[in-house]
């Protein structure tokens, strides 16, 4: 339901008519990306997953948001300072694939590779999935702009 | 475009069966050619896109460089993504596959809808949308308000393509409806505007699958 609708019924129906009759185009919708938005979200994750840059990905998962609660932010300032352990402790216990990551750090805090792989396999394709995506809706807007067809 | 135009140094990738398949990483992709399009054979729904990964085609046309600039200005080549990746990484598990550039809602229907109260669920009357002139069936007596101040809501009902967004079809809704008021606007000197603004709240939808799509379409995905 979509609600104040201050159009003219007649506005309304010609849209509605016109979906049907020409469709929508399939994008990803925003949910695909996460929270990070341009800063860092999953789809920028996602680059440096096909760039292979580990550590790239990791210091992405750990970067400062505006959103971040205190303990969160704590948290993600020892990191950068590689207090690892500190860091693990600020963490709540619900962002677990970061705990994982941190656990793999406090072990060796150069496995990079090993430190990203911890993290629950959804979770890695979730950001695999968000970079696919965020190319697709790119080349749809340009596909649909280049008007090769009738 | 005219057969003329078309040439396979401008073409687009499509499905070559027919079958609805929705997880299409195993489909057959086939570059449309000069005779299909003179015979008419693919749709603007057949178009498909590539999710990148490895082994997948792209457009022969200029989406396909577009898509290749993408990729190097950060420092992506496909046929690096093409070589087997050892070991049991996420990148192992990188799978190209396509996706269809336009799709269209199945058995779309709407109505208009009366509401007084911002804080009202649903309906109180209803207007048919074949006939848009609303209609008050009997007010309330607490509720003697004006008809000027009734508002106006839009029901939709459509099923989701599987792997669609209910949020797409609805923005492409909202973007329509504000290119019909502008057309409107310069033709017909209305003053009828529409609030392009969505909040997602308001969507009470069930929430579309992030996941890669399943088999089957999706049933009645209700906006109600």
């Amino acid at each position: 339901m979509l609600r104040e609708i201050q159009a003219d019924p007649s506005l309304v129906q010609a849209a509605c008519e016109g979906l049907k009759s020409c469709g929508y185009i399939n994008y990803f919708g925003l949910q695909r990306f996460g929270r990070g938005g341009s800063v860092s979200g999953s789809h920028l994750i996602g680059l440096e997953i096909f760039s292979s840059n580990w550590k790239g990905a990791l210091d992405l998962m750990f970067k400062p948001l505006d959103s971040d609660r205190p303990e969160v932010l704590e948290a993600k300032n020892s990191y950068e300072k590689a207090d690892y352990v500190s860091a693990k402790q600020f963490l709540p216990s619900t962002m677990y694939a970061e705990i994982k990551v941190l656990e793999r750090l406090i072990s060796d805090p150069r496995d990079y590779y090993g430190a990203f792989h911890a993290i629950p396999r959804t979770t890695q394709l979730i950001c695999v999935h968000a970079f696919q995506s965020y190319i697709f809706n790119l080349a749809a807007s340009h596909r649909l702009s280049i008007n090769l067809f009738s | 475009m005219t057969p003329d135009e078309a040439d396979e140094e401008n073409s687009d990738p499509v499905i070559n069966d027919t079958e609805d398949s929705s997880t299409l990483s195993e489909i057959n992709v086939h570059i449309v050619t000069e005779e299909d399009i003179i015979a008419s054979k693919y749709k603007i729904q057949d178009i498909i896109l590539p999710l990148i990964g490895k082994n997948v085609m792209l457009p022969s046309h200029g989406t396909g460089d577009y898509i290749n600039t993408l990729l190097h200005e950060r420092g992506l080549f496909l046929d690096t993504l093409n070589r087997t990746e050892k070991g049991g990484g996420v990148k192992s598990r990188i799978r190209g596959h396509y996706r269809r550039v336009v799709e269209f809602p199945a058995d779309f229907s709407y109505k208009l809808v009366q509401y007084s109260n911002p804080n009202d669920t649903i309906q109180q009357t209803e207007i048919n949308s074949l006939n848009l002139q609303p209609q008050l069936e009997g007010k309330d007596e607490s509720e003697s308000l004006p008809s000027a101040q009734h508002r106006q809501a839009l029901v939709v009902e459509f099923n989701l393509s599987p792997g669609s967004y209910a949020t797409m079809v609805l923005r492409e809704l909202m973007k329509e409806a504000t290119d019909a008021s502008y057309h409107a606007e310069m033709t017909a000197s209305t003053t009828n505007t529409v609030r392009g603004d969505m909040n997602p709240v308001e969507l009470e939808s069930t929430t579309a699958s992030e996941e890669l799509p399943s088999r089957k379409r999706t049933r009645e995905e209700n906006i109600s």
